[in-house]
């Protein structure tokens, strides 16, 4: 019989990976905490869903990529507020003190919210979560090669969009 | 731009991190599901569909939709199946006219001979009245 579901552990280990990947993902404060409550009150009603993974982290951020595809096609069908969404971008990256770094963050935040969210997600899961493409493509369920396409052409995008501002502050 | 440095330089970024007061508030909405689910009769029957179809339930609908107008459309579209209908034989009078007909036609057609008129052998006249007939003018 499998041990209990450690709910706590699961989501100090994890929410804020999370946290980030479906912030980044859907632009927007509120829609990120109902999905990292639907996430783990799904757990919560299914354990078993757990039964067998073996990379935790990997088998959650699916989870949170399938919930988040979920809500953008229900979103994309009642409202397109690209403003709003413009405007809640810069919320996704802790401030800095330094306004070098601030501006930075600020910029990447806006490329970031340009790219499609096949390429964000991919892009965010190979910087900040330090998977290898294998891993994204398993976590995503897309194949290698697309995977590490997205990747390319998300970071070109990211960098001739912030070559200016970078040449200028590095 | 050199790519491993603009690389590093994104990857130092540092996300906001999650409010904290969402810990108690997720967790507790999970752990009432939990009770609710270890206090309910039996697993909901229709989990197994849900997870199936999830996560886009519409393309799913409209998947089956177009395969219920596809079935219906050749359902329609179908034609009738030739009944049998057992019919009972013909009466003995009836054959007997069909034959006379197929006998009458095969005669037209000249594929059987005519039927030699049938003479009626009559009484001979008187000679006296035969001679009559045959008067020189």
């Amino acid at each position: 019989m499998a041990a209990p579901l450690n709910l706590e552990r699961l989501y100090d280990e994890h929410s804020q990976a999370l946290f980030a990947f479906l912030l980044n993902f859907t632009r927007n404060e509120t829609d990120t905490r109902d999905l990292l409550q639907e996430i783990i009150v799904k757990l919560a009603r299914q354990p078993a869903l757990l039964d067998g993974v073996r990379e935790e982290r990997h088998f959650l951020l699916r989870l949170a990529h399938n919930s988040a595809i979920d809500l953008m096609r229900r979103r994309g069908t009642r409202e397109k507020n690209y403003a709003q969404l413009a405007e809640e971008i810069r919320s996704v990256f802790a401030p800095s003190v330094d306004p070098d770094e601030q501006s930075f963050r600020e910029a990447l935040a806006n490329a970031l919210g340009e790219l499609p969210h096949e390429q964000r997600a991919v892009v965010h899961l190979k910087l900040w979560e330090g998977l290898t493409f294998e891993q994204i493509a398993d976590a995503l369920e897309i194949p290698l090669n697309t995977a590490a396409s997205r990747y390319r052409y998300g970071l070109d995008k990211l960098r001739e969009r912030l070559r200016p501002l970078y040449e200028e502050i590095k | 731009m050199n790519s491993d440095d603009f690389e590093k330089r994104i990857e130092r970024q540092t996300f906001h991190k999650v409010p904290e007061n969402w810990r108690q508030e997720i967790l507790g909405a999970a752990k009432t599901e939990s009770v609710q689910r270890s206090f309910a009769p039996n697993p909901q029957p229709t989990s197994w569909w849900r997870e199936l179809l999830w996560p886009c339930p519409q393309a799913w609908t409209g998947l089956a939709a177009v395969w219920i107008v596809i079935l219906a459309t050749s359902f329609t579209a179908r034609e009738p199946k030739i009944k049998m209908v057992k019919v009972p034989p013909p009466s003995p009078e009836f054959r007997i006219a069909m034959k006379e007909q197929r006998r009458l036609y095969l005669e037209l057609v000249g594929l059987l001979p005519r039927e030699k008129e049938s003479i009626q052998p009559t009484a001979p006249g008187p000679r006296s009245k035969r001679d009559e007939d045959f008067q020189i003018v």
